[in-house]
């Protein structure tokens, strides 16, 4: 045996192979090692894809930076549980480079438009027409989410560069104008209809009307033009058709949406497949998870603010179907009681500093489902028709009229998205007025100190918000769907400060500068420059 | 005519091969010549060296009673006697037929033999910083593994156990923290084979040999940047007796010190958020125990004149404090060797088996299920079962279990077998030529079985009827050694030379399954299939493999002039097939010299100086990776998923980005050394000095995508500089008949910085963040900057404490303090440096008394010049916490006298750093051998009683400042949930027969 050994272990020496250091790689694929099959190319679309629901739905995700410094909910510290820290940042808008959220957005969105570059340099992929619009389509979404995030953004639109290339970043306008022209010039070529998660011709139009609504907001410069060419891509959608408000508000929040009328553009998750929205275990207290029978984990960090919470119609059923407070019931009815007594969630919240754990109202607008599955596998309806109904309405409003259609127009279209929400139809009319009137929005700063029950607190109002009741109309129907942020940066006073800026809300406080616009976008994640020579950081971070 | 030469020199030595033969074959004017060979003590030496000075060809070495009888001597000849660590003697043997000798020591300062790379040195020859602890200075007690052995007592080696997990192998650190991503341990040889500290019983360690500086330590090339620390086993020699001893011992250990909380009085007078729950529990006491160890070593050992042979059998069974904690292991160790063809071929195999067994279980698990964290925060009040029988659980409290339950419904067993096997041939066709095959194998199989029933908590909150997996994990470490030596001696000329190649493999690969909600908790994890989750594709599988190589060239020449002037060159060319296509290979060169001033004429005078010798070198060693394939462009298949054509399908994603570049980062070395002995050996020591760079640091950059497919690359780009003293003082204050005392003392600083961490190409920011305590304090707490060392911390600064009860944070740029909010901590502006975690000095201190037959030892340890973060307090020192909290947590921390309230989040601020200075009385033994008759059953008897950790001075107020350090960013940390330290007392025996 030793023999054996011996000869076996000399026989290395008497080769070449005795200085042979070539690698054997088991477990995964190695570029250096491997040939790639056209099974293999296909698989390579995965990322296309996954980065968008990681980008939505990642640990401080897409909606979570879109609300979480809005004036709809917050994740307050909470007391003998914790949360806080980075959640209070952001609510109060002191935005650092090491904030989460920022990391998370750049770091899926970059690796979603990388993925696409890879895949339209491959030859095989480029002779098939559908498959390059459907990634340029979906470079175009990341792009956009990017751009109105960070503004200053590098644009890197192949992906043979040479060796140690870094890109900078572009001026605004170039990004602009490439995200435009890519979704014109892919504009009724991906198809009508091709299922959750692909990019169709209504998308497109959807993505083009976004950047339309919101070049204002964006460059400043008051060209009101983009609103009448947002009005005529979102024409488009309302005349093919294919899309209608459906029955109930709350079929676009199931598990499956794909049976939806309304979803123009739905990112798919699927038990055992994709998991992504954790709001159930973010909202819910351990003991409340009974309500659904749910097993997951649950911490119940995040609430929401008391002054939206009363901003709802009590006969807008959108309000029970969204938010859930008061006592909680398990599966069979019974009350839930904790070792600390019964379960009550309450309406009013201390200080974004300090909450004890049963303050807030919780959000349910998603379905939770028992068992482990929670909010996991909930589709995202990333865009609706509700939302192509609502651009045209406060487009039409913000130009007083357009190619023959009116303000009333206008105020019908917001309407017909709030009918199905009212048992009785006169309450779900808005009229023009309501819409370019204030917000009934309370605003101003609302502070409880949770041991000694003594109040800080500063009237604001929101009268002087411009367009202040089409504001409230999206807060009600897009809550959880990435809106606010966006919306608020939108929606201007009339001091000219938008209300993102300029109102206060709970523990955050309005900019005294008016012209300090600094905070419209995100510092770029201090990874990402350090990674990078060549980016600048934003201005005022 | 080079060829000729050669020839000449073969024909030379050919002949004087013959010639020898015939000499021993032809005897004229010869006679035979016997006697004893001693030392000074009058014990027979065994094994010493017998030849005839002139024809060395003809010699014979001692038995087991020092005896010899050698034929063949010329009439007027002289025989010469040689034996490792004493002076060699030529003695005429003209007109005598019986010559005995007594051979002396000399001075050990200079003839001890230490261990170097792939040989061994005559102290007095070595020219680098190598430290030697031989057996008889280890330290006894309830020894877990090879680094309790020698704690204290090398100078610039720390060695620290800070927790009391039986499992827990010590964390080893010599001359700084060289590398951010690779090893910062040095390398473990076990007689010559990569292992660990755990690898033999420390009963069967015969020296351990620590290779300090980049000199010593080049010839291992790439893993060698830590230093070196070579173990060598007992085994037997020639012509020795046969012996058996036992050596055993028993141990009682309990916590050397639990934290302050709140008890159930407290909770009663309302000083937590706890109700009264009525019953009256400490959960310390309730997952605690006085554990109870035993330790058995029996060996046997021996050889005639041409083949030796040894066994050694261990048993430890190691109870850890925490309830179902402990390490069971069986080992054994045998050898055989022969010596053939009148010397010229010897042969040995040796082989090591080990069992090891522990039980799975959350005692040092570092979050939320660890048991001692849980068992500190809970409710005093609480019972451990309600009056259902059940568990007493509060689900509603987030992250708060029942630690009991924890224990008993977890059910788990880790098992590791583990065989040693190695075979050498050693070819020496003449004296001083040696060439030696070795060829090696290791491979371990681990294999850990877990149950969580039914009841456990994890299973209650997510409604699972019982969880099980089995992981198993094989490991194959097969090595080749060729090496081949040369040394001779003549006149005032020494000179040795070596050259070798090492190839090594290794292979690793695993399987993992899970499985859960069982029919019946009655299987455990013995019926995997039974699980429903299997069925509906909540269960999971996992395997792996992976491997890689490591070849090296290695060559060394050492040549010494008269015993005064030394010099040594040695050389490898490694390389590894982790790295890059362009640069598997490396080179690491050493030079050495050293300066014996004390032999110089003109030093003649000095007479109470034994020895004075200054040493110094400078060599290149690099650190390898841990993983493999680090520079290929790696995918995962299914890590995503995505929806196609109504079907979810598994994606291609990339895992790393390609570095053909990637290559070893390397450390280049000086030192400078200074070794002494004065009066007789009374007063030895040595000094270094040393300055290390190391350079090509590896580090995982952020990478912007696109263009890169992955958004980080390991590159090799940063540097990094460690500096510092190590001093060694060896003292014999007194000795007389009857008592002496004898005493080491050790000294060691470091000085550690980071010089950069970019280039053109890999840019970060001069700094990173590290340090991270986990939710709900989510916060970074040290800080990595370049031109600063690498174990700051870096934390808000507390200044007092508001009259709202929440910490007043001083704004370092207004310098105005500013009441705590929670955004504080992650924001660089209030962020200050705090204070560092890695000692600037460590001290040993060992002190050894015999009184005739009584021996008492002594070992100090001590750490100074650096600061604790004190996790427990940034947890528990708080009074939002729903659970229970430190009695601390009411104290007025600040002189403003204020207290923190229930609006100060749990958080981390440098109110909680801590100054660490300790000194520690590591071990305290006392001893004694029983005065013996010569008897035919037993040699020797010895009884002793040790203390291990029996106290320490400190003014820390957690748990133990001896703190493990094992990872880079948390230097300084005493973590929230590790395993508290113990105290043990010992009681054992050996017996030689």
């Amino acid at each position: 045996m030793k023999k054996i050994i011996f000869s076996l272990c000399l026989l290395p020496l008497a080769f070449t192979s005795c200085t042979d250091l070539d690698e054997t790689i088991y477990d995964t694929i190695a570029a250096e090692k491997y040939e790639f099959t056209a099974e293999d190319a296909a698989s390579m679309f995965s990322p296309v894809y996954s980065n968008l629901r990681n980008m939505y739905w990642g640990w401080n995700g897409l909606n979570d930076i879109s609300e979480e410094c809005s004036d709809l909910w917050c994740t307050p510290f909470r007391i003998g549980v914790g949360w806080g820290d980075l959640y209070i940042t952001l609510h109060q808008h002191t935005y650092v480079n090491t904030l989460d959220h920022v990391w998370t957005e750049w770091y899926y969105g970059y690796n979603g438009i990388t993925a696409c570059n890879q895949l339209l340099d491959d030859e095989g992929v480029q002779s098939s027409p559908t498959a390059v619009a459907q990634l340029r389509g979906y470079r175009a979404l990341y792009y956009y989410l990017l751009f109105d995030l960070f503004r200053n953004i590098p644009l890197d639109t192949t992906y043979d560069h040479p060796d140690g290339w870094q890109p900078s970043q572009a001026k605004p306008q170039e990004t602009w104008d490439f995200i435009i022209s890519e979704l014109n010039d892919i504009k009724g070529k991906c198809g009508a209809d091709n299922g959750m998660g692909q990019i169709n011709d209504a998308t497109v139009n959807m993505i083009l009307a976004k950047m339309y609504l919101n070049h204002e907001a964006w460059f400043r410069d008051g060209d009101k033009s983009f609103y009448g060419k947002a009005i005529d891509v979102v024409n488009e959608i309302i005349d093919s058709k294919q899309y209608a408000l459906s029955a109930n508000y709350l079929d676009n929040f199931k598990e499956d949406i794909s049976g939806s009328p309304e979803i123009i553009f739905g990112i798919p998750f699927e038990y055992l497949y994709a998991s992504g929205n954790c709001y159930a275990n973010k909202w819910m207290n351990e003991a409340g998870r009974a309500t659904w029978g749910f097993n997951g984990w649950a911490t119940g960090g995040s609430a929401c603010l008391p002054q939206f919470l009363a901003t709802y119609d009590k006969d807008d059923m959108r309000l029970n179907e969204t938010w859930i407070w008061g006592q909680q019931y398990a599966l069979n009815g019974d009350p839930i009681i904790t070792d600390d007594g019964p379960l009550v969630y309450t309406t009013t919240l201390s200080s974004i500093n300090g909450c004890y754990p049963m303050e807030g109202a919780r959000l349910v607008k998603y379905e939770i489902i028992g068992s482990d599955w929670g909010t996991s596998y909930d589709d995202v309806p990333f865009f609706r028709y509700a939302d192509a109904l609502m651009i045209k309405a406060e487009c039409l409003l913000r130009l007083g009229g357009y190619k023959g259609e009116t303000e009333q127009d206008a105020a019908n279209l917001v309407t017909q998205v709030r009918q199905r929400n009212f048992a009785n139809p006169a309450k779900a009319t808005r009229t023009v007025a309501q819409l370019k009137g204030g917000s009934c929005y309370k605003y101003g700063y609302q502070e409880t100190d949770p041991n000694t029950g003594e109040k800080f607190e500063t009237t604001e109002g929101g009268a002087d918000i411009i367009l202040g009741g089409l504001l409230d109309d999206l807060a009600w129907e897009f809550i959880g769907e990435h809106h606010r942020r966006q919306d608020l940066v939108r929606f201007t006073m009339t001091n000219g400060q938008n209300v993102y800026n300029g109102k206060s809300w709970f523990c955050k406080k309005a900019l005294t500068d008016v012209n300090d616009h600094h905070l419209d976008i995100f510092p770029i994640g201090i990874d990402f420059l350090d990674g990078n020579p060549n980016l600048v950081q934003n201005p005022g971070y | 005519m080079k060829n000729k030469v050669f020839t000449l020199c073969l024909s030379r030595r050919i002949s004087m091969l013959l010639l020898l033969t015939i000499c021993s074959l032809a005897a004229f004017a010869q006679k035979t010549v016997s006697g004893t060979v001693t030392d000074k003590g009058k014990e027979p030496l065994i094994g010493v060296n017998v030849t005839v000075v002139g024809n060395s060809g003809v010699g014979v070495v001692t038995d087991y009673n020092g005896r010899y009888v050698l034929n063949d001597v010329p009439e007027n000849g002289a025989l010469k006697f040689s034996y490792v660590g004493y002076e060699t003697q030529e003695v005429s043997v003209a007109g005598k037929n019986n010559v005995s000798v007594v051979l002396d020591e000399g001075n050990q300062e200079v003839n001890e033999i230490v261990v170097v790379g792939y040989g061994v040195q005559r102290k007095g020859d070595v020219t680098s910083a190598i430290s030697t602890v031989k057996a008889e200075d280890f330290t006894v007690g309830n020894i877990q593994d090879a680094g309790d052995l020698i704690k204290g007592k090398v100078a610039g080696l720390t060695i620290a156990r800070g927790t009391g997990d039986p499992n827990d192998e010590s964390t080893i650190r010599l001359r700084g923290t060289i590398s951010l991503y690779g090893s910062n341990t040095p390398l473990i040889l076990v007689d010559g084979i990569e292992g660990d500290l755990t690898t033999v019983a420390p009963e069967n360690i015969e020296s351990i040999d620590v290779l300090k500086d980049a000199s010593a330590a080049a010839i291992y090339g790439t893993r060698g940047a830590n230093g070196v620390i070579i173990i060598t086993t007992k085994t037997a020699h020639r012509q020795q007796k046969t012996t058996a001893t036992y050596s055993g011992y028993m141990s009682i250990s309990s916590f050397a010190k639990t934290l302050d909380f709140m008890d159930s009085k407290d909770v009663r007078n309302g000083l937590t958020n706890f109700s009264d729950k009525g019953y009256d529990t400490d959960w310390v006491d309730a997952i605690s125990r006085t554990s109870f160890t035993h330790n058995h070593n029996f060996s046997i050992r021996g050889g005639n004149e041409t083949t030796t042979y040894y066994a050694d059998f261990t048993y430890r069974n190691a109870q850890g404090v925490i309830m179902d904690t402990y390490s069971d292991n069986i080992k054994m160790k045998a050898g055989v060797a022969h010596y053939m063809f009148n010397d010229i071929l010897k042969v040995g195999f040796d082989l090591q088996k080990t069992w090891h067994r522990h039980s799975v279980n959350n005692a040092s698990n570092g979050d939320n299920s660890n048991v001692y964290h849980q068992a500190i925060i809970r409710n005093p009040t609480s019972p451990i079962k309600g009056e259902d029988g059940e568990w007493d659980e509060n689900f509603g409290v987030s992250y708060y279990y029942n630690p009991v339950s924890m224990l008993e419904e977890l059910d788990g067993l880790f098992k590791r077998e583990k065989t040693i096997m190695t075979g050498t041939i050693t070819l020496e066709p003449i004296k001083g030529w040696q060439t030696k095959l070795m060829l090696n194998t290791d491979r371990s199989n681990n294999h850990t079985s877990t149950f969580y029933t039914s009841d456990y908590y994890g299973c209650l909150v997510n409604n699972y009827s019982g969880q099980a997996s089995h992981n198993y994990g094989y490991s194959k470490h097969d090595n080749l050694e060729l090496t081949s030596t040369y040394k001779q001696i003549w006149d005032k000329h020494r000179f040795e030379a070596l050259a070798g190649y090492s190839y090594q493999y290794n292979e690793f690969e695993g399987f993992y399954a899970y499985n859960r909600d069982f029919a019946t908790d009655f299987f455990k994890y013995n019926n995997l299939a039974n699980g429903e989750a299997l069925k509906n594709g909540n269960a999971s599988m996992t395997s792996y493999k992976e491997d890689n190589k490591l070849i090296g060239f290695f060559g060394r020449v050492s040549y010494g002039y008269d015993n005064k002037y030394n010099v040594l060159l040695s050389i490898r060319r490694e390389g590894s097939s982790k790295f890059g296509a362009n640069h598997k290979w490396g080179s690491f060169p050493s030079v050495s010299a050293g300066w014996t001033i004390s032999n110089e004429e003109f030093m003649k005078d000095f007479t109470w100086l034994d020895n004075l010798k200054i040493r110094a070198g400078y060599g290149v060693t690099g650190i390898i990776p841990n993983e493999s394939y680090l520079s290929l462009t790696r995918y995962n298949y299914g890590s995503s998923y995505y929806y196609s054509d109504g079907e979810w399908k598994q994606g291609l994603d990339v895992a790393s980005n390609p570095n053909p570049d990637l290559k070893w980062e390397k450390t280049g070395e000086w030192d400078l050394g200074l070794d002494w002995s004065v009066l007789d050996g009374r007063i030895t020591g040595s000094f270094d000095w040393y300055y290390g760079k190391t350079s090509g640091m590896l580090f995982e950059y952020t990478v912007p995508t696109p263009p890169n497919l992955y958004t980080s690359t390991l590159a090799n780009v940063g540097e990094m500089r460690n500096s510092g003293i190590e001093l060694l003082i060896n003292a014999i204050p007194v000795q007389t008949d009857d008592f002496t005392w004898k005493t080491t003392f050790t000294m060691s600083h470091n000085s550690n910085k980071l010089l950069s961490l970019s280039n053109d190409l890999y840019k970060t920011n001069s700094f990173y963040n590290d340090g991270w305590l986990g939710e709900p304090i989510t916060c970074w707490s040290t800080r990595m900057e370049v031109g600063k060392p690498v174990d700051q911390f870096y934390t808000p600064h507390a200044v007092g404490i508001s009259e709202n009860g929440k910490f007043l944070i001083e704004n370092p740029k207004t310098g105005e303090a500013e009441e705590f909010d929670g955004t504080m901590c992650n924001n660089d502006d209030y962020s200050q440096y705090a204070g560092h975690g890695l000692p600037d000095v460590t001290l040993g201190w060992g002190n050894t008394f015999n009184y005739k037959s009584f021996d008492l030892s002594m070992q100090f340890t001590s750490q100074l010049g650096f600061q604790i973060l004190n996790q427990n307090r940034c947890f528990y020192e708080n009074n939002a916490v729903a659970f229970n909290r430190l009695r601390s947590a009411n104290d007025a921390i600040f002189s403003d006298g204020n207290k923190l309230s229930a609006l100060q989040p749990q958080t981390v601020c440098d109110a909680y750093i801590e100054d660490g200075d300790y000194l520690k009385l590591t071990n305290l033994t006392v001893g004694y051998t029983l005065p013996l008759k010569e008897n035919k059953y037993v040699k020797n008897v010895r009884f002793h009683l040790s203390c291990d950790n029996l106290f320490t001075i400190t003014g820390y107020s957690g748990l133990d400042p001896e703190l493990s350090n094992a990872s880079l960013g948390f230097y300084g940390h005493d973590f929230r949930d590790k395993y508290p330290t113990t105290r043990s007392f010992t009681l054992g025996v050996n017996l030689t027969f």
